[in-house]
């Protein structure tokens, strides 16, 4: 499915309380209620409509109590070792919720692989819900 | 929800069929640095390095390498060993006589934000002037919140390709992935102020639509242009420079909505099957 992408309007509905969100917080940088507001629909939107979203946008927001992560602003960023690993903790200041994120210098996401992008050949569907697609035994096939 | 079913062949899993594309939302924001124009690159170093060079500002270490210390020829005192600048620079003290780790001199570096968390917490609490960071960094999340955090504080910073390659071992460390001078610093003040007009600005989409708009953000589905009015007329008072009601706003512009197609994963770790399942549901 290249040209049009089912739920365009639902993306857009996406795009724009994510944007209005990071408009929000430049406006006015103490009314976080609303950026999370907007983050939290957004939320319930995706989660509604199963849209999967970019790992890029996921990072920015907390799961905890949705709100937008702005370092500086409504989180904190460190790096700590644990371990004998060092990760990057990225702790939301509203809900005290932490992401670690190893700092592997050889990781890449996969969304972020050349093989990935829509061009390069394919291989089998993932396991993930949003493909619908029956299939073989030796994958478990996603509920319909 | 998303892609259309497809009947599956039963056969072999290596078989191509047709792919199901994932959709999912992407960033509108690419967040990155701004580039550095190498000349400005060579004489930040230059200038840094002379300056550290003449201040004689470096870092013993001294925790680990006490014992090898005393089996080495204790050097007289600190004075003596930064001049004959030592053999290892990383992690091998040339001095024995001191107990503790120390940076010589005390002062000069508590004007200097040394590493990412110390960047990071002088940027919190607004006492930077100048920040620069090195691009060597992998992966890149270790610093890229500094450009937002930067920016909000307005606060120059750029990237520089061979930083830590070049202070690290004058300064005595292994790594120095991000320098950070604070506003009350003396030492360096020649140096800052030389520095900051060659840092190129920082723009993000969303913080500042200010002259250095990048341009490349009128929003092209309509019905992100109704929802844009929206925002302009609840933007108006924000903006307080001039701005021209069509085409791109000062204070904010919606960026497009960027979609990611994606093929998945086809070494994806998979949970083994629970068993043979004919239908789905």
């Amino acid at each position: 499915m290249a040209g049009p992408v089912k739920d365009r309007e639902a993306f857009q509905r996406l795009n724009f309380l994510y944007q209005a969100a990071h408009c929000v917080l430049a406006q006015d940088p103490k009314n976080q209620a609303l950026a999370r507001f907007y983050c939290h629909t957004e939320r319930t939107i995706a989660k509604r409509l199963v849209l999967r979203r970019d790992p890029s946008v996921k990072r920015t927001l907390c799961r905890g109590c949705s709100s937008l992560l702005i370092p500086g602003l409504t989180c904190t960023q460190r790096q700590r070792r644990c371990r004998g690993q060092r990760w990057t903790v990225q702790t939301c200041l509203t809900c005290q919720r932490s992401q670690r994120f190893l700092n592997d210098p050889d990781h890449l996401l996969w969304g972020d692989r050349p093989e990935a992008q829509l061009g390069s050949h394919a291989g089998e569907r993932s396991q993930i819900s949003t493909t619908p697609a029956k299939h073989s035994p030796p994958h478990s096939s996603p509920p319909l | 929800m998303a892609a259309a079913p497809q009947a599956p062949g039963r056969g072999s899993v290596r078989k191509t069929r047709p792919l199901t594309v994932k959709t999912s939302l992407n960033n509108p924001y690419a967040i990155c640095w701004s580039t550095l124009e190498r000349e400005h690159m060579h004489f930040i170093l230059q200038t840094l390095e002379d300056r550290f060079k003449s201040l004689g500002l470096r870092k013993m270490e001294d925790k680990k390498k006490r014992r090898k210390q005393f089996l080495k020829k204790p050097s007289p005192d600190r004075c003596g060993t930064e001049v004959e600048k030592s053999e290892g620079p990383k992690e091998k003290p040339p001095e024995g006589s001191e107990q503790e780790s120390g940076w010589t001199p005390v002062d000069v570096r508590k004007q200097l934000a040394i590493g990412i968390n110390e960047v990071t917490r002088a940027l919190e609490r607004n006492g930077l002037l100048l920040v620069l960071v090195c691009r060597s960094a992998k992966p890149a999340i270790l610093t890229s919140h500094l450009i937002q955090l930067s920016l909000s504080r307005a606060v120059p910073a750029c990237q520089v390709p061979r930083l830590s390659e070049r202070l690290a071992p004058v300064i005595g460390l292994k790594c120095v992935l991000a320098l950070g001078f604070k506003k009350t610093t003396t030492a360096f003040d020649a140096e800052v102020r030389a520095i900051i007009p060659r840092v190129p600005s920082l723009h993000v989409p969303w913080l500042q639509g200010r002259p250095e708009d990048s341009g490349a953000s009128l929003d092209t589905a309509s019905s992100e242009s109704r929802d844009r009015e929206v925002l302009d007329t609840s933007f108006e008072d924000l903006s307080k420079q001039k701005r021209k009601l069509v085409g791109s706003q000062q204070a904010v512009v919606l960026q497009p909505l960027k979609i990611k197609k994606l093929i998945p994963n086809p070494n994806k770790i998979r949970k083994p099957p629970k068993g043979k399942k004919t239908t789905s549901k």
